[in-house]
């Protein structure tokens, strides 16, 4: 077994035995994959197969970050390419095609429009931490296609053009996409924790 | 002017910082004369913000790694490592 000196005791893990990672990480591995990908059959299989990456290179494992911090490491590349996967075989948007989008304008003009919120983005805390469900269930809300865009956007570090190559998407439709996305989380945020829905404000007056 | 539907779909390319400069001067226009887009503006930016925030930290706390997916990983890892 190997530790890593420089660790506090109860940090440091055993990089060279994987037979205690399920036990120590696997929940911990699984919600990251899970709050990612969305889907749970995903986020299992990512898990096994960033542990089982992980027990393959683990000769590069140097013991400068946690056991926790190394292994989250190697899952998060393989989310990217699952997302980046994801969205090659989806296929592009077409600019003019969204129903939901169209129903929050008329004439141009939002149909409601956008009210001061009465709430904060919580800073830390067990508030933090419902804000973190809250918003984990509106990306689950969205259309998938939209979600592994969205998301890989977030993850992905590398320059658009990049991203786009990865994905197999023109730089135009990853745009129409992210502003759907955004569209649907502010909504759904504004509903589910900043403010209200602005569908109950029926009759205020618009710009 | 451009429209609300058109400043909201900039606003969110502007995040990115993809909206040309031109488009931009547009925009900012708008929001002059459009209290809804300034908010959604402002309010977008944080939602944004809140995402990344999600992506980086957070995590569905009440999600647990299923038995059966557990049990087949440890086998997998088992096999692998000849244990």
């Amino acid at each position: 077994m190997s530790h890593t000196p420089q660790l506090p005791e109860h940090l440091r893990g055993a990089p060279l035995d994987p037979h205690g990672w399920v036990e120590r990480h696997g929940d911990y591995l699984y919600r990251f994959a899970l709050g990612k990908v969305g889907r749970g059959e995903a986020a299992e299989d990512l898990v096994q197969e960033a542990l089982l990456a992980a027990w393959r290179g683990r000769a590069r494992y140097g013991g400068r970050a946690t056991e926790r911090s190394w292994l989250t490491a190697i899952l998060k590349r393989k989310v990217i390419d699952w997302l980046r996967a994801a969205v090659r075989n989806r296929g592009r948007v077409e600019p003019g095609d969204d129903g939901w989008v169209d129903k929050q304008f008329r004439g141009g003009k939002w149909r409601t429009g956008p009210d001061e919120w009465e709430a904060d983005t919580p800073g830390a805390g067990v508030e933090r931490r419902e804000f973190w469900e809250v918003v984990s269930g509106c990306t689950g809300k969205l259309p998938p296609r939209l979600r592994d865009v969205f998301v890989l956007w977030h993850l992905d570090e590398r320059p658009t053009d990049e991203v786009c190559q990865a994905a197999k998407v023109t730089p135009t439709n990853l745009w129409v996409m992210l502003h759907r996305a955004r569209l649907r989380m502010w909504r759904c945020l504004t509903r589910n924790w900043y403010g209200v829905d602005p569908d109950d404000r029926e009759g205020r007056a618009e710009p | 002017m451009i429209s609300c539907r058109r400043a909201a779909a900039w606003t969110s390319r502007e995040l990115d910082a993809a909206l040309n400069p031109a488009a931009r001067s547009l925009l900012g226009f708008h929001r002059l004369v459009c209290g809804n887009c300034r908010r959604y503006g402002r309010q977008l930016a944080e939602v944004d913000a809140a995402v990344g925030g999600f992506l980086a930290d957070g995590l569905p706390e009440s999600a647990r790694l299923p038995d059966a997916a557990r049990e087949r990983i440890t086998q997998a890892l088992r096999d692998a490592s000849g244990g």
